[in-house]
This record gives structure tokens, sequence and C-alpha cells, in this order.
């Protein structure tokens, strides 16, 4: 039966008379309103331009949309920080029309990290173009561009707005077509910048740097317009990204509703162990209970797999329900008809709960929900106030529940809050001269346009690059130029996103063949071997055959009561030391991967039920790692390091992460009790990525703020000898000492 | 010590040779021997060779200067050519690559009709970095208005040759202005339901010139780069002579084709009447239509349909009934229920209609909604309408 509707206020309220929720309650976080700051419309916007504000009911502006007019048209490059709903694509939009107006043959382009994003925010920009009555044009291209709509995207096309990979592979190899647009070019604006990180940011600053050598080719010096969320470096990420000098603007004039922010932790059941209620069960709990309240709520999960359970159990509540589902899951994976159709009908309402991977987290366009759940912290605190940033109207209050795991990271936001709340959000990363990438992108450009002897690539001189691809018949020099010298494409072998080139497309076979999402192989590895449960909008799939060199996963619907869950065996060797200081040691390393057995795991209890081997191919990468030597003193047996080593280890996977913005995705550990290199217990830390995108070797750097953050969770945690939220294993004896000492060791010799 | 002397003694040879020649001046004069002409412009250099034939010389069965008289003639016109023969180019490129604004031409090359002869001209790039001179002669020597006699040139040698032209405009002439007669467009229209592949040596082994000993397309592209190394000219000798079969097949092609769409005979003649239909040319299709001693159903239907539009439903209606097809049936229907104001007869033809879709669907094993509905739909209005 379906309790009666109640406004987020009134469920706020009781919440915290609920003595079964509010007594796992740790910290009950409020942040106030904030009324709006404006600033007049800046004198540098057209007076046509002005008069269709003024019909869109917008006589002045929040005082960050001011300053970027204003800056931009300085003749700044600028980065703007805009929390979820501050109105940030007028940021970009005036400035870019302002000039258009004043300069007709003026052209811009419109990057937005996916070809979904792209097509959003589109619209907002063509009621403002047709509003003007100008001869203004703005065009998406993208893969989905019909060919007689290209011509016309390319020589009329004001303002084009497109993704990274289209500008990579569909653009600027076929620079000559778009000639108008390189010469004209004014403004590049490039939307949810903070998203340009790790291997895909390397690569993207890359895509920049032959950018700008067209842009240079044809004789025009565009100017930068970014926006980002909530980083701790958004300016030198956009000047990392650019190479060019750029302005912050941060101080956001948005207004925002009341917001509280609850710090959930599910109670005790075994205070031995200091086992705790699935956090899982707890996120159904509470989220059960803001959807019978009829409150728009948002549930993020940590993983695909969770996605799909979480959806499981909330759709119960729904079972009677006729036509579209009004719960729903969204993660990568689901075609894109689909998403489209999830993000229409939850602005419109028609969805009362979401179930979501971090894909939401981006500024895909579904409006402003009530409430928000997160089962587990998302791993870092940029990703924490985006994702909390879904939740939150101008005028109402909204609530956000954070339900921590068992997990040593969760543990330790549960119980220090102030550690999130008060931390500046961390600093993402990104290595634009990945050697590997920086070669695939001088081909790229080599192919775009013979380079010079004394020229630059960006900031980097490539004359090394292009001389090893000179020596392997890649390009051939002459008269001081390197020329493209094979049949090749190069862009179109070259992906932005993963190493890996294809993705796993998974078929379903049960009624007649039919494809129902795709993966990346490395996951395909662990998630769609063979009798894996592929879970997919809530319902089971059996996986009967996964062609790996096909690339494709043949899966049948089940029903049965159990998920899987895959281990991945992992030989590490290392291949050079760049630095080291006895302890700690950052180089390179070849890392062989393999998918060996995977575990049957019920639903509702999570218990194992059983297990099988999994039949793949080996993956081999090359790339960097820092690892740490524990000391063999400090144990009294074998088992008591081997424990030691296990417990480093896990406190360095989850924390690490946390320092270093990137997904635990990102960065693999391993061990070794007796390292084939340094003959020590050795715990590894390494980039996924071939050659590394920089993450092991900022662990290098920052090794000292990681370890003290171990140290202070063993510490502080309230168990005795160690539990898993702590130690990730259970303890006795002295065993939270041993683990302290040995971390103290390695700081010690820092 | 003695190989050092060996050496010593080795690098002293060229010195004492009479004159010291550059790499350039050594490559030029082997294209000199290889019949090459070299051309020069702004400090750079090209090659072009030059060959004549004499017109009424047999190529692939047909005189080249046949090609000529194909020109002019007006019955298709897909053939037909509004400029002097002189400025017919049949042309054909060479590429490093297949896509992409660093794909470049290496070599360009036409055959084209003069008052006495067939020349054939080819222009060679030497090296990436001479474009400004490859580029100005040739657009030099072909002048300001042209049309194209190519296989596949209208989507692949044009945009590609506008494509390089972009990286030198500043210094040569403009582009001229062109027309395409795209020959594969017609091999595809006449001889794509009796050929697997379209491809200009597929449709050459077709007529019976099986090309022996030449160059595979594709390896033309490595001949070239290891030429670039080399300097050697000898290394892209056999895409020369590729290129150059390439050409001269285009002027035989050219009249080939023309002749099995002009000449009345028996064979092609569906694939003819089909190609009228398309270009809109009713009247000589329906008459095409007509000569066909065992059309297909599909011909049979564009003729009846044919006859509806230009008035002559009559003449239409043995044909419709013939066909025995969905269509034809409802093409019938219609006819009854508007014309003849017949709804027995209306209702009759739409249930055939219905009849045959539902052999299809038992065949095929799916529903095939669309015409489901739009039959049911007419019927009920049918039944309406009698009553």
């Amino acid at each position: 039966m379906m309790r009666k509707s109640r406004s987020v206020e009134e469920m706020i309220q009781e919440l915290r008379g609920d003595m079964s929720f509010y007594k796992n309650v740790s910290h009950w976080h409020t942040v106030d309103a904030r009324p709006a700051q404006y600033a007049p419309i800046p004198e540098q916007v057209p007076d046509q331009l002005m008069k269709v504000l003024k019909r869109r009911g917008i006589e002045q502006l929040y005082t960050h949309q001011a300053e970027a007019v204003k800056q931009t048209a300085d003749g700044h490059s600028t980065v703007i920080v805009t929390p979820t709903a501050s109105g940030k694509t007028l940021c970009y939009n005036l400035p870019v029309l302002s000039k258009m107006i004043e300069k007709p043959t003026a052209r811009a382009l419109y990057l937005y990290p996916t070809k979904a994003l792209a097509q959003d925010q589109n619209s907002d920009l063509m009621e403002m173009v047709e509003a003007l009555e100008g001869n203004l044009r703005c065009f998406t291209y993208d893969g989905d561009t019909s060919p007689a709509a290209r011509t016309k995207v390319r020589d009329a096309g004001n303002i084009v707005i497109t993704n990274p990979d289209m500008l990579h592979s569909g653009i600027l190899p076929h620079h000559t077509k778009w000639i108008r647009l390189f010469e004209n070019l004014e403004y590049i604006v490039v939307d949810e910048l903070h998203t340009y990180r790790g291997v895909f940011g390397s690569h993207v600053a890359n895509v920049f740097r032959r950018l700008k050598r067209i842009c240079a080719y044809y004789g025009s010096h565009p100017k930068w317009i970014m926006t980002s969320a909530t980083i701790a470096n958004p300016r030198e990420l956009a000047e990392v990204l650019t190479e060019e000098e750029v302005v912050l603007i941060d101080r956001n004039g948005a207004p925002q509703g009341k917001k509280h922010l609850v710090f959930y932790n599910p109670p005790v059941v075994n205070e031995a162990l200091g086992i705790r209620r699935s956090a899982t069960l707890e996120t159904k709990r509470i989220a059960s209970k803001l959807v019978e309240a009829n409150i728009q709520t948002i549930v993020f999960a940590r993983s695909r797999v969770r996605v799909e359970v979480l959806l499981t159990y909330l759709q119960e509540l729904t079972r009677r329900e006729l036509g579209p589902k009004s719960i729903v899951g969204y993660r990568g994976g689901y075609l894109p008809s689909e998403r489209r159709e999830i993000e229409r009908r939850l602005r419109n309402g028609e969805i009362k709960a979401v179930v979501s991977t971090n894909a939401l987290e981006l500024g895909v366009d579904i409006g402003q929900l009530q409430a928000c759940v997160l089962n587990g912290y998302p791993g870092t605190v940029a990703s924490l106030w985006q994702q909390a940033g879904r939740a939150g109207r101008r005028q109402s209050e909204s609530l956000v529940v954070f339900v921590a795991s068992s997990s040593s990271l969760d543990q330790l936001v549960v119980e220090q809050p102030d550690m999130i709340l008060d931390r500046s959000p961390e600093a993402a990363r990104l290595d634009p001269n990945n050697l590997i990438i920086l070669v695939d992108h001088i081909k790229c450009a080599a192919f775009e346009l013979p380079f010079h002897k004394n020229e630059r690539f960006g900031t980097v001189d490539p004359e090394e690059v292009l001389e090893f691809l000179t020596d392997a018949h890649v390009l051939h020099e002459r008269a001081d130029k390197y020329y493209w010298m094979t049949d090749s494409f190069p862009a179109h072998d070259i992906s932005l996103r993963t190493s890996d080139q294809e993705n796993v497309v998974i078929v379903d076979q049960t009624a007649k063949h039919q494809v129902i999402g795709e993966m990346d192989t490395f996951s395909a590895m662990t998630l769609l071997h063979d009798e894996a449960i592929y879970l997919h909008g809530a319902e089971q799939y059996q996986v009967e055959k996964l062609d790996f060199e096909e690339k494709k996963a043949f899966v049948r619907r089940v029903d049965v009561d159990y998920y899987t869950d895959a281990n991945l065996a992992v030989e590490l060797k290392v291949l050079e030391e760049n630095k080291t200081d006895g302890a700690k040691t950052f180089g390179e390393v070849s890392v062989i991967a393999m998918a060996t057995l995977f575990k049957k795991i019920k639903f509702g209890t999570h218990e194992n039920i059983g297990s099988g081997p999994i039949h793949l191919p080996e993956r081999e990468l090359h790339t960097t790692a820092t690892w740490f030597t524990l000391d063999e003193r400090f144990a009294y047996s074998e088992a008591d390091l081997e424990d030691q080593l296990e417990a480093v280890s896990d406190l360095f996977r989850r924390l690490a992460p946390l320092y270093l913005m990137c997904d635990t995705l990102d960065l693999f550990t391993t061990i070794q009790m007796k390292s084939t290199h340094t003959n020590k217990p050795t715990v590894y830390l390494y980039d996924r990525y071939p050659g590394g995108i920089g993450l092991s070797e900022a662990l290098y750097k920052d090794a000292d703020m990681v370890l003290e953050a171990a140290e202070r969770t063993v510490l502080d945690c309230p168990c005795e000898s160690g539990c898993p939220r702590c130690v990730g294993i259970v303890g006795y004896g002295d065993f939270k000492h041993q683990v302290i000492r040995q971390l103290q060791a390695l700081k010690g010799s820092i | 010590m003695k190989a050092k002397l060996s050496r010593l003694i080795k690098t002293k040879e060229p010195v004492e040779s009479s004159r010291v020649t550059s790499p350039d001046e050594v490559e030029q004069q082997k294209w000199v021997e290889q019949g090459g002409e070299i051309l020069t412009f702004e400090g750079e250099w090209c090659v072009r060779i030059h060959k004549t034939y004499p017109l009424d010389e047999v190529y692939h069965d047909f005189e080249f200067g046949e090609a000529r008289q194909m020109m002019h003639r007006t019955e298709h016109p897909f053939f037909t050519v509004d400029l002097e023969p002189e400025h017919v180019l049949f042309m054909d490129t060479e590429t490093t690559g297949l896509r992409g604004s660093g794909t470049s031409i290496f070599l360009i090359g036409f055959a084209r009709i003069r008052a006495e002869q067939l020349e054939m001209v080819q222009y060679v790039l030497p090296h990436p970095a001479f474009e400004t001179a490859f580029y100005y002669h040739f657009l030099q020597d072909i002048g300001d208005e042209v049309r194209f006699v190519t296989y596949n040139g209208k989507s692949f040698d044009w945009p590609q040759i506008k494509t390089r032209h972009t990286f030198v405009k500043s210094k040569v002439k403009q582009l001229p202005s062109v027309g395409h007669v795209d020959l594969l467009h017609a091999a595809r229209r006449l001889l794509k339901p009796r050929l697997e592949s379209v491809s200009l040596k597929a449709v050459e082994a077709y007529f019976g010139h099986g090309r022996t000993d030449d160059l595979p397309g594709f390896l033309a592209p490595m001949h070239y780069f290891q030429y670039v190394k080399e300097r050697n000219p000898e290394i892209l000798l056999p895409v020369l002579e590729h290129h150059h079969a390439d050409c001269l097949s285009l002027v035989s092609l050219y009249t080939r084709l023309g002749h099995l769409v002009m000449t009345p005979r028996t064979d092609y003649g569906e694939e003819r009447a089909h190609w009228l239909h398309d270009l809109g040319e009713q009247e000589s299709a329906l008459k095409e239509f007509e000569q066909l001693s065992s059309p297909s159903k599909r011909a049979v239907m564009r003729q009846a349909m044919l006859l509806k539009r230009t008035g002559r439903i009559e003449q239409a209606i043995p044909l419709f009934e013939s066909l025995h097809t969905i269509e034809g049936y409802v093409e019938l229907a219609k006819y009854a229920e508007h014309k003849k104001k017949d709804m027995a007869l209306a209702i009759d033809y739409t249930r055939r209609a219905m009849e045959l879709l539902e052999q299809k669907r038992a065949v095929l094993r799916q529903t095939i909604k669309r015409e489901q509905d739009e039959l049911e739909h007419r019927l009920a209005r049918l039944e309406r309408k009698q009553s």
C-alpha cells in the first residue's frame, strides 16, 4: 500500500524524529540557503542580444556570468567554476553570441565530453539564436550527422557543436574541408572541463595541440571559454589542457536552497567482527521511504552490478504498476536511445526514482531532483559534491543521504565527515606527455600537416619522436620537413577513451539475436566471462559464450538468486627504476593480468554459494608504478607478514584514489611476498593505462599524505585488533599495532 | 687500419669523377631516361610523361576515335558532353591513402582526344614537398573548363584533388569548372545484377579483357613510398603502367557502355529502361519497357505505373492484372474504387492482395505490420462505401 505524499521538508522533519534512522546518523550537516548575487548585464552585450535576454525575463546576470562576459570581451581565455544549475550556458553563449553580432563571419567550436551532452545543450542555444532573428546558424556535428548535412555544417555553421572524439577523427584529419571554420575561429568552448583528466584528458590535451596547430596554419588564434565543476585546480587543469594563460572565475552568484547532508552509518550487527548491516540494504530502505513519499530521488551506486542489484530491490515497490516503469536504472552500457528516453522522463517527472552509476554525475540534463542517496563514497570529494548537487531545487530544501559501506574509506568519511566537508576537492591530473599518447597524436598531427624540423608540438619539442617515426618508415624527411608516408589514416586507430579499441557487444539470444549493450574489453574479462550473470535493466542474463576474438558476448535471460564476482590474477615485473628513496620506488613495470575464477554470490545474504574457472587469454600492460617495501622485522611470522602486506595494500587501494582524484579502476594494486625485484615483501600500485598517466608518479610524490591518512584510519578505528573496515581483515593480538608500525616505517624513511 | 684505408680510398672516387651532381639532378636524369619531361616551378619540380596513339587504334574492341562520336550523341543524357572533345579528360589518379587531408595524390593522368591522335599524359609528384609544381603544371595544362570521364572520380579523385589544392592554392591557378561522366554509375546501372564486383578490373574482365601482370591497386602507395626513399623511377614503373592502362581503358569503356545504352538490343534492355525511368525520361523509358521480351515483375510494375501516370490507365490495367502482386492488386482496387466505382470488385482485389500478404507472412515468419494495416484500412473503407 502506497503511503501518502509528503514534501521534502516534511520528510526531513520525519527522519529527524525517527530514532531507528537518527541513531545511525553520525553527522547531520546543513548548508544554508544562499541568496543570488546579481550584476547588471555588461555593456559589451549588444542591444539586440540584450533585448532577447529581456524577453526571456533576464534583466540582470549572476555575478559569475557577468564576469565571464567581461573577461572574455577583454580578450582573456577563461575557466568558470559552475556547480549544477547555476546557469553556466549563459557564461559562454553570451560572449560567443555578442561576438557574432559584432562580427558575423566569426565562428565558434563547442566541445562537450560526450555526444549525448552535445545534443542536450543544443536546444537552449538554438532558442537564443532563433530569437536573435539573424543569420546565425549552429549545428551539431557528430557520428550521427548525415553526409548531406555535413557539407552545410562545414560551410555555414557559425557555431559547431561536437565532442573531442569527433574533433580528433572527423574534423582535424579533414581540416581542408573546414577552412571557413578554422580561418574564422574566435572561440573554443569547453564544457565539463573536469572530465578531461587521466587517460582521456591526456589524449584531449594533445587533440587541443593539434587543433591549435591547424588554427595557426589557417591564421586564427581562438580564445577559450571553459566551464568546470568544483575541483581543486580548475585553472591549472585548463592551462595544462590548452597551454594558454587562463583567467579563473570561481565566485558563483547563483542561489541555492537549503541542503541537508546526512552521514549514515549502518548499525553494527556483529560487535566482535565489527560487521555492519549491508549498505546496499540500508540504501534500499532509505530510498524506498523517499519513493513512497513521492519524492523524486536519485540513488548513486559505485558499480554497474550494484546499480542493477539496487534496481531489482527498488522495482519491487512498483511491481503492480502498469506501463513504463517509474523506477529505472541508468549507466554506461545501456543503449543511447534508452538513456535519452530516461533523461526525458526524468525531466518531465514521469520517473520517480533513478538508480545510477557516476554516469549521471556529468552534465546530462535531467533537471533537479529532490533527494539523493549515495550508496557508498563515490571515491572523490569532487564526485561526492557533484552527485549531491543532483538534488537541490532553488526554492525548496533538499536531502542528501550518504550511506557508508564497511570499506575503510567509507568508514573514514562517515566518522570524520569534516575530512570531506573542510577539505578542498581533489586536483584533476593528466599527463599530456605520456610517451605513448604523445606519439599517437604526433602521428595524427603529421598526417594533418607535415612537421617542420624546428616546429614545436604544443610545448613539446617533437624532433626525437619525428626521427623515431622516420626510422619506422611512418614519416619521410626531406629538406627539414617530415612527410606522412604510409597509406593509413592514423586517427582511426587511436581512441581517446581507453587503451582498448573495441568494446564487447552484448547479444541477447533469448528470443532473437538482439544487441542489448556494450562494455570495454577490460571490464568484460571480469563481468562477461562464460557463465557470468550479467545484469541489465534489472533483468538477469547468463553469459553463454564470450567470444573474445570477435568481441561478442552471447547471453540468455535467466532467473537465478545470485550474481557473480570475478578475480583477476596479476603478475608484475619491474622493468626499470626511475626514482627511489629506499622504502618506496617509482619506475616502469610490465603487468600480465588474467581473469582466473569467479564466485557466485547470493542475493540478500551476499553469501558465497559456488565458483568456477574463467578461461580467457592474458593481457599484458607496460605502465608506471610506485612500490613500497615492508620491513620483515616487524612481523613474528611469515603469515603475519602476509597479513600486514594485505592490510597495507588494502589501505593504499582504498585511500590513494582519494588523494589522486581517480577512479579505483585507474590505479591497481598487487602484492608480492618476496618480490622478484626487491626480494622483500612489496606492495605495487600501477596505472591501468599503457605508459602510465601520472597517477603512480603523483602517489610517489604525495605518499606521506596517503600514509598519514592510512595511519589515522587504523588508529581511529574503535576495534581492538583490527577489522575489515580499518585493516581490511579480521586481526588478532597486536595486529593493528604491527600495521601502524609498518606505515610509520614507510613514512619515517621518506 | 686496412678498413680505414679502404674507406678513405672509396670516398675519394666520386671526387675524382668529372662533376658533382645533386640527388635531384641524378633523379631527374633517370626520369628523362624513362621518357619523362622535367617541369619546374619556384624551385620545385615534377615529371610529365607524354605519349600518343593513332585514333584508329583498337583498344579493348573499340577504336579510340569512336569515343569522340559518342560525346555528341543525345539519346542518353548521361553520356552527352557539352564541350569539345579536347576538353574531355579520361582521368584517373593514384593516391597515398583513401581519405583525409593527409592523403596526397602522387600521380594524375588523363587520355584526351586531339584532332589527329589520342594523347596520354601523366604527371608524377617526385616528392610530397613538390605539390606546388605538380598542381601548377597539371592545372595550367588542362584549362579553365573541363569534363571528366572517370571511374568513381566524382566522389573520390576530384574531391581529393580539391583537398590537396587547398594547400597550394595561393600559388597556383584556381580549379577549373568541371562536369563528370562517372562510368562507375553506368557500370552499376548496367552490370550490377550480373557481377559480384563492379570494379574497373572486374568490368574489363567481364567484357573479355582480363588483365595479366597488373599491379594490384592497393600496392601502389607502397611502391611510391619506396620510390620516394630510393629516388629510383624504376620502382614506380609498374604503377605508371597500371595507371596508364586505367586511363586508356576509360576511353573504350565510355564507348562500350554508351553503345550498350543507345543501341537497341535485347540484352541490357531492362537495365536501360530502369535507368531512363530513374532519370525521369518517361517516354523513352516507356518505349524501352514495351520492347522487353521477358520483363521482370518490377519492370512490368514500373511500365504500368508510367502508363497510369501519363493518363493511359486503360493500357495499364492488363499489366497490373498480369502481375499477381500485392502492389498490382492494390492498384487494381484503386482503379475499381475510383474509376469504375465498383466496390464489390475493389473488395475482391483487396482480398486477393491480403491473401498474398498472408502467404508472404507465412514464408517470412514475421508480421508485416504496415502493409497489413493499410490493406485492412482499405478493406474497411470499401466495405463502408459498399453498404
